[in-house]
């Protein structure tokens, strides 16, 4: 009897034991989780994910700007091992809504986008920021996140885009077209640049290099300074915009310097360090079989002697494939880790001599377009009629060199109705509008 | 290099012992310890490394430790001739893993060392889950002629979304052996068995089995740029509240006994539902994410199962068993969240074919263009039905026969080697002159190419088989006694092979094989695979 006492206790003990277990709330062992930081982050996660916004910037570019610059006549792209950038992109028959040329930047742009809805909410919901460092990472993020919705939108154009991605399971609709969507991108834009206003005299974190400047007092990495830069991008909205009057006023509180220093600016930045990545627009000198090439209007076309030729260079051997011939290597980006930029003064120039040109100020859009054609092109000063359509061409043309192999191009042929424009190469050519939509932001029924 | 200690020990208590009737309490526990040592080491002169890796030495180390416990107490009386056992318990599973790989590409000439080499890089992942479930069962036998059974399982893991939320899977069954009963009295029916049961069981979201990623969880992903360390969102959006999948299966079923269980015949009918299906489905780019996992779907399975085995002849000089089943499956995804997807490894898009996972659909149904390009379906991977037959004969005392028949009819597959082929001018009927004068091979890839697309190589891949064959002799006993004594008890010589015979009109090699292995949606899309090997084996067996 005394034994059976014995084992019942025993068994109560075990079952007890066993039963009261709670499994505990566990958490991601293998990588941070976005669950994770989007409460109670410290301000090392918020940076990460600062950090992490930048990476995102700068990754998916290959293609963007293959696309912008192949469509756009600025260059040839051959590979060896895909045939539609000599083909799909340069317009011989339909485009294909599942291609990599498609979806690859396009996914990437939006993963920025979600990192930055992340970090959005993550610094409202920790305890551990002053309402000043709250405002600095709402308009860095809002910043990013409205430049990539911009980047987005450049090869959606009037497919419209989604500007409410925050909720996957939710998406917001598309905009109706691309007049709509810059719209609410400038809003962005704004909302960026009012908690941007409101960050106090520096930030909580760290940009990348690609945000400071010679002039330690002129780097983008403090609030004032970043302001500037937020002003630049608006003002190359509302030009998209065509709201030339508040584009003058953006650019004129931006960083633009009507002095020189043509290369100020905002850069993605590139690195070999593991986990890094390289600029992929860099291909080396008579590289055969996969590189990039100037297109060759753009070496006919242009004024001889024109130092911004120098950005293409002479090949030993002329490449051919497809019925397309080059002769000059694309040279914009000389090195594996030249940084692309995100905007810069030349532009910025250029912007405002838009601007006055449509808003009828004729001899001071001169002005900067010979400060332009002298001290960069080494050419000579503007010699036509101050008037409208004669100095719209020259400010296209001077975008086209300026601004060659920076993505420009075909957007500035299409915001002025002149795709028709540009150099059809073959019989069966075309000039592509926009991508198609994505294959995934359709389903697959009709696919 | 392996390393393994598997530990398992038991203790039961008896608690009341009397004439009709125990308690007793089981306790089990155990720990397996598994390591896994791996060296890989690619010199840096092989051809395949030059100018690449330049040469790559990898280490390994995997470890594995799993621990359970459980505790039952089993109860059990007799009550007017009523067999009751009861059983309440619980049981807990710990596992707990963790890979890590390190590797170095460029090494130092004839150098196998971590030390001598660039580019290193790790692999590292670790995960850590535990299961605890409770489980309580009422069996109760009447005299073998009918037995109940009913039980309840209440079990929750970390690997859900709310690990201590508990889910409850019943499960019922009831059989009677008619034949048991005292009324019955047909002499050549001597078993006669009604089953029916019904069983709900619980499927928790696996992890990743290569990443150990976890389906609840939403990962940043490391990157950097400008020498800083950031976190970037993850390709697939986890689901915090994922919940196991659920599968009940209702199964009703009888077996004969004829003749004193000479001949045997078994029938099931199946209707098996998998409600909160995990899925991996597409998400639209704009969301941040490509993919989506959590539970999506309802998948039905209805079935049917005959198995008919027969000693067909049971002489002393011949016995030739026979065993004959047939089955068939239906499958239908009653419920999808997400639009209509076709998932991984289901093929290369819809202008070759590919299988679709869609709402009111097969799970397996091919789809494609054809015609006007637009979408539709084109077949169906699984099968009509399926039959085996397996055959063994003994004859002459020591001479064994066997060999085993498959019969699947019906179902398709994507047959891309013939487009492959006919791309390369090689299909076997590629010059075949046809009604309009043109080449068969040439006609087709005009068809291809005017939108007939992936209809012209979804092709029927109905077969039978010959799986297994085989003819053992055994050496007599008393010739092996009269010449080993007792040194060598058994001796036994044969020949056999596998997939020696193909009946198909199927136009590749083996309309078996596919190229993103088999099981779930993934069978039946063929690119130039390597077909079934047929093999012969010769056979000498000695039993010392």
């Amino acid at each position: 009897m005394k034994n059976t006492k014995t084992y019942f206790i025993l068994t109560i003990t075990v079952l007890l034991s066993l039963f009261s277990c709670e499994i505990e709330e566990t958490v991601d062992p293998n990588q941070p989780s976005a669950d994770g930081v989007l409460k109670n982050a410290t301000i090392g996660q918020l940076n990460e994910l600062v950090t992490g916004i930048l990476a995102s910037t700068s990754s998916g570019l290959g293609v963007y700007y293959e696309v912008a610059g192949v469509v756009g006549r600025d260059v040839y792209r051959f590979d060896t091992a895909d045939p539609r950038y000599v083909g799909d992109l340069m317009g011989t028959g339909n485009l294909d809504n599942s291609a990599f040329y498609t979806n690859t930047s396009y996914a990437q742009r939006y993963a920025t986008i979600k990192t930055a809805n992340i970090l959005i909410e993550a610094c409202q919901n920790t305890p551990v920021l002053t309402a000043e460092q709250v405002e600095g990472y709402l308009g860095f993020a809002n910043t990013l996140k409205a430049f990539e919705l911009l980047n987005v939108l450049n090869q959606q154009y009037d497919n419209g885009i989604r500007i409410e991605v925050a909720d996957p399971l939710n998406l917001g609709p598309f905009t109706a077209n691309a007049a709509e969507a810059l719209a609410q991108i400038a809003t962005i834009f704004s909302e960026a640049a009012v908690h941007n206003a409101a960050a106090g005299n520096s930030f909580a974190f760290d940009l990348t290099s690609g945000f400071e400047t010679e002039a330690d007092a002129d780097s983008f990495t403090i609030p004032a300074n970043f302001g500037k830069f937020i002003k630049a991008l608006q003002a190359r909205v509302e030009l998209y915009r065509g709201n030339f009057a508040q584009a003058l006023t953006f650019v004129n509180q931006s960083f633009i310097d009507e002095s020189g220093n043509f290369n100020l600016g905002v850069y993605r930045v590139f690195a070999n360090a593991s986990g890094d990545r390289v600029n992929p627009l860099f291909f080396p000198q008579n590289t055969n079989g996969t590189t990039r090439l100037a297109h060759p209007t753009w070496l006919t076309d242009a004024i001889p002697g024109d130092l911004r030729l120098s950005k293409a260079t002479i090949r030993n051997e002329v490449a051919e494939t497809a019925d397309l011939v080059a002769t000059h290597d694309a040279f914009r980006y000389t090195s594996n880790t030249s940084p692309i930029a995100i905007i810069r003064n030349e532009e910025l120039l250029l912007i405002k001599a838009e601007a006055l040109i449509q808003t009828n100020q004729f001899a001071d859009a001169k002005t900067i377009i010979d400060l332009i054609r002298v001290d960069v092109g080494g050419i000579g000063v503007y010699t036509g009629p101050l008037a409208s359509p004669e100095m719209i061409d020259e400010l296209l043309f001077q975008r086209r060199y300026s601004l060659w192999d920076e993505g420009h191009r075909w957007i500035d042929m299409r915001r002025y109705n002149r795709l028709d424009e540009l150099t059809i190469d073959r019989p069966g050519d075309s000039v592509i509008p926009q991508l198609p939509r994505p294959f995934n932001e359709i389903g697959v029924q009709g696919g | 290099m392996t390393n393994r200690f598997v530990i398992g020990s038991g203790a039961n208590f008896n608690l009341i012992r009397k004439s009709n009737s125990f308690l007793k309490l089981k306790l089990t526990g155990g720990i397996d310890y598994y390591n896994n040592e791996s060296t890989l080491y690619f010199p840096e002169y092989l051809q395949f490394t030059v100018g690449r890796q330049d040469g790559l030495y990898s280490r390994g180390n995997n470890v594995t430790f799993n621990t359970n416990a459980s505790a039952f107490l089993i109860y059990n009386t007799s009550f007017n001739q009523i067999d009751l056992t009861s059983s309440v318990g619980v049981n807990r599973l710990d596992q707990s893993r963790e890979l890590l790989t390190t590797q170095v590409q460029q090494l130092v000439s004839g150098q196998a060392n971590l030390q001598q080499g660039g580019a290193l890089s790790v692999f590292n992942r670790k995960l850590d889950t535990q299961d605890i479930g409770y489980a309580a069962q009422q069996e109760a036998n009447w005299q073998d002629k009918i037995i109940g059974t009913a039980s309840i399982r209440l079990d929750k893991s970390s690997l859900n979304g709310d690990p201590n939320k508990l889910f409850a899977y019943p499960k019922f069954s009831l059989a009677a052996n008619l034949a048991n009963f005292e009324f019955w009295n047909v002499e050549s029916i001597n078993q006669l068995k009604l089953r029916a049961a019904y069983g709900e069981a619980g499927g928790v979201p696996n992890p990743n089995p290569v990443t150990l990623a976890q389906s609840k969880f939403t990962i940043l992903g490391a990157t950097n740029t400008g020498g800083n360390t950031g976190s970037v969102i993850g390709a697939i959006q986890g689901d915090p509240n994922i919940q196991p999948e659920r599968s009940k299966e209702l199964e009703l079923g009888f077996d004969i006994g004829l003749l004193n269980s000479r001949i045997n015949l078994e029938a099931t009918y199946y209707n098996k539902t998998v409600e909160d299906l995990i899925l991996q489905a597409s998400l639209p780019p704009s969301s941040g994410f490509t993919n989506l996992v959590t539970n999506l779907g309802e998948l039905k399975n209805t079935g049917v199962e005959l198995a008919l085995n027969a000693n067909v002849v049971n002489t002393d000089k011949v016995k030739w068993s026979t065993n004959l089943n047939w089955w068939k499956n239906v499958s239908e995804l009653t419920r999808l969240d997400v639009p209509a997807f076709n998932p991984a490894g289901g093929g290369f898009g819809t202008g070759l074919g590919t299988v679709r996972l869609e709402q009111g659909k097969s799970l397996t149904q091919i789809v494609g263009t054809k015609g006007s390009a637009t979408v539709q379906e084109l077949g169906n991977t699984a099968p009509d039905w399926e039959m085996s037959w397996n055959n063994s004969v003994t004859f002459l005392k020591n001479f064994s026969f066997s060999m085993l028949w498959h019969w699947k009819k019906g179902g398709e597959n994507i047959n891309l080697t013939g487009l492959l082929t006919d791309f390369g001018g090689s299909s076997y009927n590629y010059d075949q002159i046809i009604s309009t004068g043109e080449r068969l091979g040439d006609a087709r890839i005009a068809a291809f190419f005017s939108g007939q697309n992936a209809a012209l190589y979804v092709e029927n891949s109905e077969y039978i088989k010959l799986r297994e064959i085989s003819l053992y002799y055994s050496v007599p006993k008393t010739v092996l006694t009269s010449m080993f004594k007792d040194a060598i008890q058994r001796v036994r010589i044969g020949v056999s092979g596998n997939n020696l015979l193909l009946f198909s009109d199927y136009s590749s090699y083996d309309p078996e094989v596919s190229n993103f292995g088999s099981g779930g949606v993934l069978g039946g899309v063929e690119v130039t695979p390597f077909p079934n090997s047929k093999r012969m084996f010769f056979h000498i067996e000695v039993g010392f």
